[in-house]
């Protein structure tokens, strides 16, 4: 692995959780929807499976709570939202974000490229 | 969780199966994730995923769904895991993962050398050789050569708690018989060969030997049988095929050489 893969698989790895709190604050949804979504983020190339344990420690920490639903396609789904305490780390996580990502654009002389 | 389960081929059913076992093996020892909701949760997306596929699902379109998902061991970081499972971890990964199997049998090798400290030395080797493998088994990795590095403190530790699993009662006897420092009426053993059967001592003995064993096998028979699970634990991983018949087995044959023994006794006497 060259100094890149390195540090874009550190880089994904960090921001995977904020990605799935961002997706779960939107709406309820079910595990295998928030990978189809992650599937559409740009340059997140992710192990897919990495998805389903940071759920259960999200739940086990109290950051999400989860409810079955009845599904059409099949047998009941298991809805994740976010819980009082997932919404106000969600927020601290964007912000923290934002003030990371204004100081290194403008560390970034380069520009967006 | 998702849609209904697909119907799989031979094959693709085993690769699940292991993939599964792969799963609740890497995410068992991590305290920060519940193993058997994650486990569901993936049930449940492999499910979804191959809800479009021709039935029954092969192998190789599986294959594409686990490539996607990746290897379970790489999914929770080691940040929770205990210290002990943390330097097993280090010592079995890395450059070369032959670590554990030296380890394992270098203890050995030491503990017929230094005899002072042989019992503590061998069964760390012992515990070095069930972790090790263990490892290897939760990664779904063959331990191919390995193999000849582990197995030996497992073999000598396995035979030594067999032989005396097996043959305890006939050495009790052999002892009480035989040892001449032992008072004559231990257990009235000797007094019961010697006066009340009435039999040259050592066709008493052997008789009261056979009698013995066979309802020790005859216990030790119906334990293997009732504690199946238990007994291929501990005799892992070379009991896997153990089953309930052989204790059966065991326990008849315990039962019958008893029966025999016990009858050709009475009529000697």
């Amino acid at each position: 692995m060259d100094f890149t893969d390195n540090w874009t698989t550190q880089l994904r790895k960090g921001t995977l959780e904020l990605c799935m709190l961002n997706i779960v604050g939107q709406e309820p949804v079910y595990g295998y929807e928030i990978v189809k979504r992650l599937r559409g983020v740009e340059a997140l190339v992710i192990r897919e499976g990495t998805v389903y344990p940071i759920l259960s420690r999200l739940r086990r920490e109290g950051l999400v709570s989860t409810t079955l639903r009845e599904s059409p396609e099949g047998p009941a789904r298991k809805y994740y939202e976010l819980t009082p305490r997932g919404r106000r780390l969600r927020q601290e996580m964007n912000r923290y974000w934002e003030v990371l990502k204004r100081g290194m654009d403008a560390l970034n002389t380069e520009g967006p490229g | 969780m998702m849609a209904a389960q697909p119907t799989f081929t031979e094959d693709a059913r085993g690769v699940l199966k292991r993939y599964l076992r792969r799963v609740r093996n890497a995410l068992r020892p991590h305290p920060s994730v519940d193993a058997g909701e994650v486990e569901l949760e993936i049930r449940g997306h492999i499910e979804a995923e191959l809800a479009d596929e021709p039935e029954p699902v092969t192998a190789e379109r599986l294959h594409g769904v686990l490539e996607r998902l990746g290897s379970p061991n790489d999914w929770v970081p080691a940040d929770d895991l205990s210290a002990w499972r943390k330097l097993l971890l280090r010592l079995s990964t890395g450059p070369e993962d032959w670590r554990l199997a030296y380890l394992s049998l270098g203890l050995f090798v030491a503990g017929w050398i230094l005899a002072p400290v042989a019992p503590l030395l061998i069964f760390a080797s012992f515990l070095v050789a069930r972790a090790g493998l263990r490892l290897l088994e939760e990664r779904d990795e063959f331990p191919g050569a390995r193999k000849w590095f582990f197995y030996p403190p497992l073999v000598f530790i396995y035979l030594v708690i067999a032989i005396i699993a097996a043959m305890f009662p006939l050495a009790v006897t052999v002892g009480m018989v035989s040892d001449p420092n032992l008072p004559p009426d231990l257990y009235g053993m000797r007094g019961l060969i010697a006066e009340w059967i009435a039999l040259p001592a050592w066709l008493g003995a052997t008789l009261l030997a056979v009698l013995l064993t066979g309802l020790w096998w005859l216990g030790v028979g119906l334990v293997l049988a009732r504690l199946n699970r238990a007994v291929r634990a501990v005799f892992w991983p070379f009991a896997d095929g153990l089953a309930r018949r052989h204790g059966l087995r065991v326990a008849l044959a315990g039962g019958a050489s008893a029966a025999a023994a016990g009858i050709a006794l009475a009529l000697m006497a």
